[in-house]
């Protein structure tokens, strides 16, 4: 049975206001049910202009970028009922506890009582959190914001989760939890789409990738053909993108 | 030495250098601050001066001895300088103490904490030091015009510019401590510290207000009853000998108790350093890392409470805004205290009025402060998009419209601001002689004034914003949209109040000739200038309004 497509971006154009050139240019991916999808480049390649145009953080130019069968365009607030979205920059409301957060944002998604208390439970103890989360998150560490930004964009049960660098900062036993989590997640039919710069990250993890380098996508990789045929990502990735860079 | 020397000179670059070179970039805005910093200084080196005056020349028990006076009036003036001085440097070390950039950055050097405090502290003293020849000068000055004195308070003046700074310092780093533990226990106390600011901003205003009356009283009768009362000047002079050791500094003004006045100054000196080697050797540490162990725990008991969508978004404004000490007080404090600021001016310039031109002008004058009141308290609204910073670009990731994100915003404020309205005319009902529906007209009007700043406030800062910026370049534009708002707000609310005064006084006095004015004008006109307002405000809102929100983008 072939599985249902849940992300899908066709000829996306994007330019920042101060500048002249297009910043992504004419990006097509497409996510499915049940995978990790891994979206690798340099810094600056696009990768978080391309992930804020799927959430909607950014207008686009042209192109357009479907949800869950909705489109982002004209049919926004359906399109965001199905993801969840941890950005690269800790964009959390400070002064509130991450209890509150997370409350917050299931009353944002309207996630009943019952819901949010079964998720925030297990939440707690997948992350260790403990009595930390009745702070108030200005008090939190690098790695516990993390953990807080991905409670919060996961207490609607989305089927798009969305991260941006989510690898960034945190301990190995946390980033390990993630990543377990992240098989989870895609296992119960549900889509992982991550950004990162890490190579072993993305090959241990993704399904699929879309090596992205000045805007533009070089290449569509399925990890499992290149895993068999004893491929190095590394050198891969570096060819591709000097390629472009000459 | 290198190192210190590297140290004192990013202290001082911080500290001074790059104030200067903001104001450069805001040419306007300097200029207009500095114009309007001498125009307050100098009404009150006049009002002093003319204080002074007076003073000297009193006669206490038929005696009169301009020399005892001069001195305590700069017995009082001294103290006053020092309590704000005291304050200002308490405020400076406070930052200086628990400056991240410390914690993140230099900590972390090879540099010694004595090493880094010192730099620090001797920035400190500098800033000091001008911030005291700015007040000590200028009443040096007001003294000496009074009482035209030997060449001796002039060269008392250098000893006093000299070693005032360091009594200052003494007083500072006793205080530091205590000053950074009680901040620290308010700051989880969010209750707590608008009680207390309010309490504080109440007394200032009481303050202030009775300093008005002061004024008022001197252009009446030309006298000042208050203070040219002989029990005042006894009391006065009886608290005074205990203000040691800043008393001695005024003695020594006038040559009176010279070398016990030096000998506790010099005491004062030696303390000073001792005080300083303490805090730099001992508290730098343990204030530093005490000040960061700040854990403000809520809802412990872990109960979900569900809310409807826009109820989620206004408890997120609430959180943000009551456990914001900044936002407290701009916001909360300032609308809570409005009844009284209002109630205030109208009593004050319902006498003035009345001894100026002979009338009693109720409902014209509470409508004139109420309306000015009303753009004052709402101008912290001209901050509402941007001091969310990066979390409003969150939002946008939200299944939310921009019109609910934003209502939720309006109606946080309103439900204050117009609570704030509601309390003001009740109390011009209740405490002044304002009829109950002259009171309601008041709130009326008060209402449609709240909702059009609001509106208009919100709208320049969504037009503003741009998530580009720094959050200092952010907070530069805010301060301007906040001027622009202001300055709107304020030009309506005067036309609108000073035609309402205008035609009051006009038909109850037929002022002009000729002239005849129903009184009913003075409802009808005010209403018509403020709707008209809200409605062209409210366009201005609503024009484009989800595409401005879009537009907001890093």
């Amino acid at each position: 049975m072939k599985s249902k497509k849940l992300l899908e971006i066709t000829g996306l154009y994007k330019k920042y206001a101060n500048k002249t050139e297009y910043t992504i240019t004419d990006i097509n991916m497409c996510g499915n049910e049940g995978e990790i999808v891994g979206i690798l480049g340099h810094n600056g390649a696009g990768k978080s202009t391309t992930i804020k145009c799927i959430t909607g953080m950014h207008p686009f130019d042209k192109g357009d970028i479907v949800i869950n069968g909705h489109s982002i365009l004209t049919d926004s607030i359906e399109a965001k009922k199905d993801f969840g979205y941890v950005s690269d920059e800790f964009a959390l409301f400070e002064k509130m506890t991450g209890f509150e957060y997370v409350n917050f944002l299931a009353d944002i998604y309207q996630v009943s009582v019952e819901e949010r208390e079964k998720r925030i439970e297990e939440f707690q103890k997948l992350f260790a959190l403990g009595d930390a989360i009745y702070k108030q998150i200005s008090s939190y560490s690098h790695g516990m914001k993390q953990k807080i930004s991905i409670m919060g964009a996961l207490i609607h049960n989305p089927k798009v989760f969305i991260l941006d660098e989510p690898m960034t900062g945190l301990d190995p036993h946390t980033a390990n939890q993630l990543k377990n989590f992240f098989i989870e997640h895609s296992r119960k039919n549900n889509l992982v789409l991550f950004s990162s710069h890490n190579l072993d990250v993305v090959e241990k993890l993704c399904d699929r990738l879309y090596i992205i380098d000045q805007g533009v996508v070089l290449e569509e990789i399925d990890l499992k053909d290149f895993r068999k045929k004893g491929l190095d990502l590394e050198d891969y990735f570096l060819s591709s993108t000097n390629k472009v860079s000459k | 030495m290198g190192i210190f020397k590297t140290l004192l000179k990013y202290e001082f670059k911080k500290q001074f250098a790059i104030k200067l070179k903001k104001e450069k970039s805001d040419l306007f805005g300097s200029i207009l601050s500095f114009v309007v910093t001498i125009a307050i200084i100098g009404m009150f080196v006049y009002f002093l001066s003319i204080i002074a005056e007076n003073y000297v020349n009193i006669k206490i028990d038929k005696l009169f001895d301009s020399k005892s006076r001069a001195v305590e009036l700069l017995n009082l003036f001294y103290f006053g300088i020092f309590l704000v001085l005291v304050f200002l440097c308490l405020e400076n070390m406070r930052k200086t103490l628990t400056d991240k950039t410390d914690k993140q950055v230099l900590l972390r050097l090879p540099v010694k904490q004595q090493t880094l405090y010192l730099s620090k502290l001797l920035v400190l003293m500098i800033k000091n030091y001008i911030l005291s020849l700015l007040f000590i000068l200028p009443t040096n000055i007001i003294i000496y015009l009074a009482l035209r004195p030997s060449g001796l308070f002039w060269l008392m003046t250098i000893v006093v510019c000299l070693f005032f700074p360091i009594v200052i310092q003494l007083f500072t780093s006793i205080l530091i401590v205590p000053y950074i533990k009680i901040l620290d226990f308010i700051k989880n106390k969010y209750v707590l510290m608008f009680i207390v600011l309010s309490v504080i901003l109440v007394g200032f205003v009481l303050l202030y207000m009775s300093f008005l009356s002061v004024v008022q009283s001197y252009l009446e009768t030309g006298y000042i009853k208050f203070i040219f009362n002989e029990e005042f000047i006894h009391t006065l002079k009886g608290l005074l000998t205990f203000a040691y050791p800043i008393n001695c500094f005024s003695n020594i003004m006038f040559g009176d108790n010279l070398l016990v006045s030096f000998l506790v100054i010099l005491v004062s000196v030696v303390l000073a350093c001792l005080a300083v080697y303490t805090v730099t050797k001992r508290l730098y540490y343990l204030t530093l890392y005490k000040s960061e162990d700040r854990n403000n725990t809520f809802n412990k008991t872990g109960k979900i409470k569900k809310h409807s969508l826009m109820g989620g978004l206004i408890k997120k404004e609430f959180i943000s805004v009551a456990r914001e000490p900044k936002h407290i007080f701009s916001y909360l404090v300032v609308a809570t205290i409005m009844p009284i600021l209002v109630y205030c001016c109208y009593t004050l310039f319902e006498s003035l009025i009345m001894n100026m031109i002979g009338l009693k002008i109720t409902y014209a004058l509470a409508l004139f402060i109420t309306v000015v009141f009303t753009v004052l308290t709402n101008t912290f609204c001209a901050t509402n998009i941007t001091r969310e910073g990066v979390t409003l670009l969150k939002q946008k990731t939200f299944p939310v419209k921009a019109s609910e994100i934003l209502n939720a915003k309006l109606i946080f404020c309103s439900i204050v601001s117009l609570l704030s309205v509601l309390v003001t005319g009740v109390v011009l009902i209740i405490f002044t002689s304002l009829s109950f529906w002259q009171g309601v007209f008041c709130i009326v009007l008060g209402s449609i004034f709240t909702i059009a700043q609001i509106l208009l406030a919100t709208r320049v800062d969504l037009n503003n914003a741009n998530m580009t910026y720094s959050m200092q370049q952010l907070q530069k534009k805010s301060s301007s949209t906040v001027a622009k708002v202001v300055i709107i707000g304020l030009v309506v609310a005067i036309v609108t109040g000073v035609s309402a005064l205008l035609i009051n006084v006009v038909a109850k006095s037929n002022l002009i000739a000729g002239v005849s004015l129903h009184i009913s004008f003075a409802y009808l006109i005010p209403l018509f200038i403020s709707l008209v307002y809200c409605g062209i405000v409210v366009c201005f809102y609503l024009h484009k309004l989800q595409k401005s929100f879009e537009k907001i983008a890093k």
